[in-house]
């Protein structure tokens, strides 16, 4: 019984440090207006929108995992969205994916680099 | 049940103490190794590219200052690694109205440095990919 409570215990412990994530955004003009982290936001991730727009922020997502584990696009499009949002962006564009194993292909590191616009009235 | 909540105590004690554990860089120069560059672009420009070098190789920013910028990469548990801990200095200097030389150096903690790296070239290269796309 014991051991089996062991290795819960460490398979827990374990499961809460193989992942690591972060995200943020750098605005790319003096002033901005958050929306809710939840809101409407549009992705292209080829091409660029036929409105007029303006590039108003640098959104960063980076996930790193192990014991094999990969990461997609779709695992970090919640996140790509929020920090979106909360730039004030109507849509992501430019895109640019990132992956790369390490440590015996055991680690794999992902990342994204896009930039949120605002469209012109 | 006590030894179990000893046993997790201990476990997660050890997982904060692992991943509290960083080392501090050192500008390189004699005999300290890292990377030298200069660019033609302004120290604000410059910083900015080296923020989001950081930001790109997985590293958490800690201290950004007008001439010095470091950030320290969060570790995660694997079954022969346990990668992340490193440390990055990016150090900056105004040589001119449009000349910044940077100097970059990892530092890499005593836990798990076996399964850490220097990521100072990578910084350089990211560093040089965004200064170069604004031309």
């Amino acid at each position: 019984m014991h051991r089996i409570c062991y290795s819960l215990v460490l398979l827990i412990a374990l499961s809460l440090t193989s992942c690591s994530s972060q995200s943020r955004y750098t605005m790319l003009v003096p002033t901005h207006l958050s929306k809710p982290s939840n809101c409407d936001v549009e992705v292209f991730r080829t091409g660029q929108p036929t409105k007029q727009f303006v590039r108003i922020s640098r959104i960063d997502v980076h996930i790193e995992r192990t014991y094999f584990i990969r990461t997609n696009f779709d695992d970090v499009l919640p996140k790509l969205k929020k920090e979106a949002c909360e730039s004030g962006a109507d849509a992501i564009i430019e895109i640019q994916e990132l992956s790369t194993n390490i440590n015996l292909d055991e680690t794999n590191i992902f990342h994204i680099t896009a930039i949120g616009i605002k469209y012109q009235q | 049940m006590k030894i179990v909540l000893t046993v997790a105590t201990l476990l997660l004690s050890c997982i904060a103490i692992l991943a509290g554990c960083s080392a501090t860089p050192v500008k390189p120069g004699g005999s300290q190794q890292g990377e030298f560059r200069e660019f033609p672009k302004s120290v604000d420009v410059v910083r900015q590219a080296a923020v989001n070098a950081l930001v790109v190789n997985g590293f958490e920013i800690t201290k950004s200052e007008s001439f010095y910028v470091e950030g320290y990469r969060p570790r995660t548990w694997g079954f022969f690694c346990t990668p992340g801990g490193e440390t990055s200095g990016i150090w900056l200097e105004q040589a001119g109205p449009s000349l910044t030389k940077a100097w970059i150096s990892t530092a890499i903690s005593s836990l798990g440095m076996l399964c850490q790296k220097d990521w100072s070239a990578a910084i350089v290269t990211e560093m040089e990919n965004t200064l170069n796309s604004q031309k």
